[in-house]
């Protein structure tokens, strides 16, 4: 952990420290949540709309879920702002697409998690 | 003038130089993270689907399994593999393992054979559930 100390002693770059050790932090996050869902989703491709309703509302399952889309995404809008940093020059179209990537990105992501808890919540017992 | 212009030697281009699997899969590594980019909102639409009904959950389907839906699903899942892989490597080299010249290039290799054998298992395990 010495290469974090020394980073984060950069003071000048603060924002591109941040950028760099999110990446690597949601780099490993997603190996075991890449695994999982290449191991539990991929099968549900041809499921049947209740079987892939019922594995979605289990717990355990909705919870990788949404750990899964969450960071890929965050992931995801980080690796984008790195192509758009050195493949756009103009800074204000740069700036543009950086945050736009962040903005889609979130947007898609929430939906995509308000509709795993609806499954959970619309599969709950006793609901 | 004109003539001076036209005679001014150029920058290298970027295919005047040799193909090294250094920089290939450097590249690769870019371009598979931009494919899996767009791979992401496939994956939220296939979260997305179950909870709006078993319409929009069978259309979803039916282009997954549709021709073209497979192709992109075949691209996909290398692009994964082989990013996973690979990303694997960039954080050894974060961690300051597999500097050196040979270390490169046997890592190089073993992601390129990784990556498509995960690729080739996934899909013969995967259309084995197909049936």
């Amino acid at each position: 952990m010495k290469f974090f100390d020394v980073l984060c002693r950069v003071r000048s770059a603060k924002a591109s420290v941040k950028h760099w050790v999110f990446q690597r932090i949601t780099a490993i996050a997603l190996l075991p949540l890449g695994v999982w869902f290449i191991l539990f989703c991929i099968p549900l491709i041809s499921a049947p709309h209740e079987e892939t309703l019922l594995r979605l509302s289990s717990p355990l399952f909705a919870i990788c879920a949404i750990l899964f889309v969450s960071v890929l995404f965050y992931h995801g809008a980080l690796g984008m702002q790195a192509v758009f940093e050195d493949y756009i020059p103009q800074e204000s179209l740069r700036s543009i697409f950086v945050r736009g990537t962040k903005y889609i990105s979130t947007a898609v992501a929430v939906l995509a998690v308000l509709c795993i808890l609806k499954v959970v919540v619309g599969h709950a017992p006793g609901l | 003038m004109s003539s001076l212009h036209r005679n001014r030697p150029l920058s290298p281009h970027l295919q005047v130089y040799k193909v090294q699997i250094t920089s290939l899969l450097s590249i690769l590594h870019r371009s598979t993270g931009i494919v899996l980019f767009g791979g992401a909102f496939g994956v939220a639409g296939w979260f997305i689907a179950p909870a709006l009904g078993s319409q929009a959950y069978e259309f979803c389907q039916q282009a997954l399994l549709h021709p073209v839906g497979l192709i992109c699903l075949a691209g996909l899942s290398f692009s994964f593999f082989y990013h996973l892989c690979n990303g694997i490597r960039h954080l050894a080299w974060d961690a300051g393992y597999g500097y050196e010249m040979p270390a490169v290039r046997l890592t190089g290799w073993i992601v390129i054979i990784s990556a498509l054998s995960l690729t080739l298992l996934t899909w013969i395990l995967g259309l084995g559930s197909v049936e």
